[in-house]
């Protein structure tokens, strides 16, 4: 599903060149539940928004369900971010002047569903999120834990195969956290690719493999030997 | 479509959001664009009125003045009753009428204990018509009155109005310079700005030109009118007399020979300048407007980099960022342009109410109103626009 080859980005401000990733190799498979390890700095979250089509590798390749990621165009882009891939991010990322239900609903605006329909799918994607009786809300008047899964919700709602999430319980309660992991793991289990960005390793044991990395290289590449499962 | 419809929905909750900056904005757009529709109304109001003016007088028509605006030293000519002879004697064909006329000395017109001072007018039959004036009562002057010089008047209605009152005129005796005359008719009340010798705000009384010249002891013209059987005519007829005053007094004579038709031409130019004039003064405060939402286009990008961010990270293409944009401009220009066709609606009503002018607001001028708001909106909310479409999704994901 994911597949890259000796990619490197190098980011320039002025003259000063910071190269972030030194060739990486890395291959994700459909269904699997990854976690990317490392220290601020390393070049996770570069390789995050690289594999989330947010930005372009300087040199190597990206293929993504078999197309080169690096010959799409901006409009291309903003498609596969659309349809593909679900993002969530630590500090949640809702629009803070829209409620629970426009905030899910956005997406669909840009994929052009019509309005009716959108309204019944956001509706439905906040039920499973357990949120049905709060669609109204804006995210001010929610938790955390509730602003997460209202992102959640809004990053399921177009039923990508990817879910990025960055660091999603670093602004979170334990309680709260344990909950976002355990929608996560759901969602892999019903065949959805998860990868998460984390420095938490109690929060990178939900995962089946963890890939570490320093100074822009993967150090190991290993599966989780005691995997936390987390029940209702 | 649906795409369009989500913009114009989303730029409407962003304005509304922001209630009172959205109205002060768009407050310099609508006086911008309340004060064009104003002022070109204005102009095209002052315009209607002259062709109304001259349609009422007719186009065919050639006045004979003495040159006011003769140098020092040249010596004012009277127009005599030997040019007046020349003149339809050449021009015989073509001429319908000619009609002369004088004004007397400043003087009291009293009635019993009432008084007033209009202005005196010697003049001949076929002046009513060439002035577009009516009768309210009586008759006008006729050849008789002037062959014989009768003592006879016709009062305007404001002459009427002061000596009279209510009461019917026509038949009663006035003094004026020291004699008796009698009141033969009434003029109705005409409205109108412009007018070709008579004060149409002031008081007229008119006598036959001969009685006048005989108590001012003058016997020529003060000048002439002269109506022409058909427009085509006027301006050869105009030429002749022209040559015709020439051949008498010399090339540099003191009088000026003009139709109405070319005072039209003349003053339709004057009245293309005034209105592409006022025109501007409108676009000025349209362009200050523009500028206005210019700015406050940038700041709503500016506070708003992170929801850019957050749309650009799912899924929004730079042409749906613009679009946002654009239409919170264009919106806020069309609101400002409802909001100034209404101020300028207001201020026609105000004008057309407290004072003699008029304002013609068409609907192509409403129509050029909200193209020219819109106009401004895409004009002055594209490179705000631009600005937000071209961000770098990380980088506005990540400003705080």
């Amino acid at each position: 599903m994911i597949r890259v080859e000796k990619l490197d980005k190098i980011y320039k401000n002025g003259v000063l060149e910071v190269q972030a990733l030194f060739e990486i190799n890395l291959a994700i498979q459909a269904g699997e539940f990854v976690a990317i390890m490392g220290p601020s700095g390393s070049g996770k979250s570069t390789l995050m928004n690289i594999l989330g089509c947010l930005d372009r590798s300087t040199n190597g390749s990206y293929r993504l369900n078999g197309v080169e990621v690096g010959d799409l165009n901006d409009n291309e882009l903003a498609e596969i971010r659309n349809k593909e891939i679900g993002f969530i991010f630590q500090t949640f990322n809702l629009l803070p002047r829209s409620t629970a239900l426009q905030n899910v609903e956005l997406p669909m605006i840009y994929a052009g569903v019509r309005r009716g329909e959108r309204r019944e799918q956001a509706m439905e994607a906040l039920k499973l999120v357990g949120l049905g009786d709060r669609w109204h809300h804006r995210p001010n008047e929610l938790s955390g834990g509730q602003r997460q899964r209202v992102a959640i919700a809004r990053a399921l709602i177009n039923s990508p195969d990817i879910v990025l999430a960055d660091e999603p319980t670093g602004n979170l309660d334990s309680t709260s956290g344990r909950e976002i992991m355990m929608i996560l793991q759901n969602l892999n289990q019903q065949g959805i690719t998860v990868i998460l960005v984390t420095h938490d390793e109690e929060i990178a044991s939900y995962a089946q493999r963890i890939v570490r990395f320093r100074d822009g290289e993967i150090i190991s590449d290993e599966p989780v030997a005691e995997r936390t499962v987390e029940r209702e | 479509m649906n795409l369009l419809l989500e913009g114009a929905r989303m730029a409407w909750e962003n304005l509304w959001n922001n209630k009172l900056r959205s109205v002060l904005t768009l407050l310099g757009v609508a006086i911008g664009i309340g004060s064009t529709v104003s002022l070109l109304g204005m102009g095209f109001g002052f315009k209607e009125e002259i062709f109304r003016e001259f349609e009422s007088v007719g186009r065919n028509m050639i006045m004979v003045f003495p040159n006011i605006f003769m140098e020092t030293g040249e010596k004012l000519e009277p127009l005599t009753e030997a040019d007046r002879r020349s003149i339809a004697a050449v021009c015989r064909d073509g001429i319908e009428e000619i009609v002369p006329f004088i004004f007397g000395d400043q003087a009291m017109v009293r009635y019993l204990k009432e008084k007033t001072a209009p202005q005196v007018t010697g003049t001949a039959p076929g002046f009513l018509e060439i002035q577009g004036l009516k009768l309210e009562n009586g008759r006008f002057l006729t050849e008789a009155d002037l062959s014989t010089g009768r003592k006879v008047v016709v009062l305007d209605w404001r002459v009427k109005e002061k000596l009279f009152g209510r009461i019917n005129p026509v038949g009663k005796m006035v003094t004026l310079y020291g004699e008796k005359y009698q009141v033969i008719g009434v003029i109705e009340k005409k409205i109108s700005s412009i007018s070709f010798g008579t004060d149409t705000n002031g008081m007229n009384l008119y006598l036959p030109v001969t009685t006048l010249q005989r108590v001012m002891k003058f016997k020529d013209y003060y000048g002439l009118y002269i109506t022409v059987s058909s427009l085509a005519e006027t301006e050869t007829i105009s030429k002749m007399i022209n040559g015709l005053m020439a051949k008498k007094y010399g090339p540099k004579h003191g009088f000026q020979v003009f139709s109405t038709e070319e005072l039209l031409k003349a003053l339709q130019i004057v009245t293309g300048v005034i209105t592409a004039l006022l025109g501007m003064i409108g676009g000025i405060a349209l362009l200050v407007g523009g500028i206005g939402i210019m700015n406050i286009m940038l700041v709503t990008v500016m506070e708003r980099i992170n929801e850019i961010g957050i749309r650009k990270a799912i899924g929004a293409k730079n042409t749906n960022i613009l679009w946002q944009f654009i239409t919170e401009a264009v919106a806020l220009c069309l609101l400002g342009g409802a909001l100034g066709t209404g101020f300028g609606f207001a201020v026609g009503f105000f004008i057309k109410k407290h004072t003699p002018l008029r304002l013609v607001i068409t609907p192509g001028l409403v129509g050029t109103a909200f193209l020219f708001a819109t106009g401004v909106g895409l004009f002055f909310g594209a490179f705000p626009a631009w600005k937000a479409a071209k961000m770098d999704p990380i980088e506005a994901l990540r400003f705080e």
